[in-house]
């Protein structure tokens, strides 16, 4: 594994999804990637993860858009308007794909986009692409 | 970002377009989410046991609602599939009506591309919601125009799309 001197060695990444399957299977890809995450923060909807933005450095979020009480789209935008939160690296996980909301995602100014259903793969090199990661399993 | 593949717009107002389009992207979603092997089959399956229906409505220039019917005991397996235990383990068990959930938010994603009118579209999704599925309905649901029926392995599925 090789690591950027400039990044830091672990990463906090933050999982915001309703669905508790999907969360379970994303931690389940870091772990298994070698992704050094420590810790995992996890969030069922937009609102939380905002919260937890709040007490946590967070180096890496990874984003559901259609969600209860708070979808990610309007999580994305009151991140992205807490000065302290401006460039922290959003990627969408979602299984909407049209054009149009790829390009809304774009102008958020989100990092990385990928679609549902997912494989480990697509995750782990999102990732480490975000992150600037380059670990090999 | 990916890049967006143009691929032919279906219309609702054809059932056998319909049908297959809840046919594929139900195949794919299964075999990416849980490596599922699923194939289409015929209108003479039973209803799941112990099933549950769960709704997801989507509004655009093409509007309507996504409806799947599968037994408890698919979530069970699906949960078990993606999270790598056994369908009875506590996990598993958890997140079985949870697993089917997500698999009618993946498939519904998915069919927004072939339903939109023009590129840049916008569709608003409603949260999959679930209620208990009567085995009395099983007829009528399978009567619809359109419905796709679907074998995971031993596990019957139905889909259907109201407008």
């Amino acid at each position: 594994m090789s690591t950027p001197s400039n990044l830091p060695v672990t990463y906090s990444i933050l999982i915001v999804d309703d669905s508790a399957l999907t969360r379970s299977v994303i931690k389940r890809t870091i772990n298994m990637a070698g992704i050094d995450a420590t810790p995992i923060f996890e969030a069922g909807d937009g609102k939380a993860a905002v919260d937890v933005l709040k007490n946590q450095k967070i180096d890496l979020v990874l984003m559901d858009l259609n969600m209860p009480i708070m979808g990610g789209l309007e999580a994305t935008r009151r991140i992205r308007e807490q000065p302290e939160h401006k460039n922290v690296n959003i990627v969408i996980v979602s299984s909407e794909s049209t054009a149009g909301r790829i390009e809304q995602l774009k102008q958020q100014g989100v990092q990385g986009y990928i679609k549902k259903p997912f494989t480990p793969e697509q995750i782990k090199c999102t990732i480490e692409q975000v992150l600037g990661v380059n670990n090999h399993v | 970002m990916s890049n967006i593949t143009a691929e032919p717009r279906v219309e609702l107002t054809c059932p056998e377009s319909v049908k297959g389009l809840l046919e594929e992207k139900t195949i794919g979603a299964l075999q990416t989410m849980a490596f599922f092997c699923t194939d289409p089959t015929d209108s003479g399956a039973l209803s799941p046991e112990d099933a549950v229906l769960i709704s997801m409505g989507f509004t655009g220039t093409s509007s309507g609602t996504v409806e799947l019917v599968a037994g408890k005991y698919f979530g069970q397996r699906l949960a078990s599939n993606a999270l790598g235990c056994g369908p009875t383990d506590e996990e598993a068990l958890t997140q079985a009506d949870d697993s089917i959930r997500e698999l009618v938010n993946v498939v519904v994603g998915m069919m927004m591309p072939r339903l939109a009118i023009e590129p840049g579209e916008l569709f608003a999704l409603t949260l999959p919601s679930t209620r208990a599925f009567e085995e009395g309905e099983w007829e009528s649901f399978i009567a619809a125009p359109g419905v796709a029926i679907l074998d995971a392995e031993g596990d019957t599925l139905a889909l259907r799309i109201i407008r």
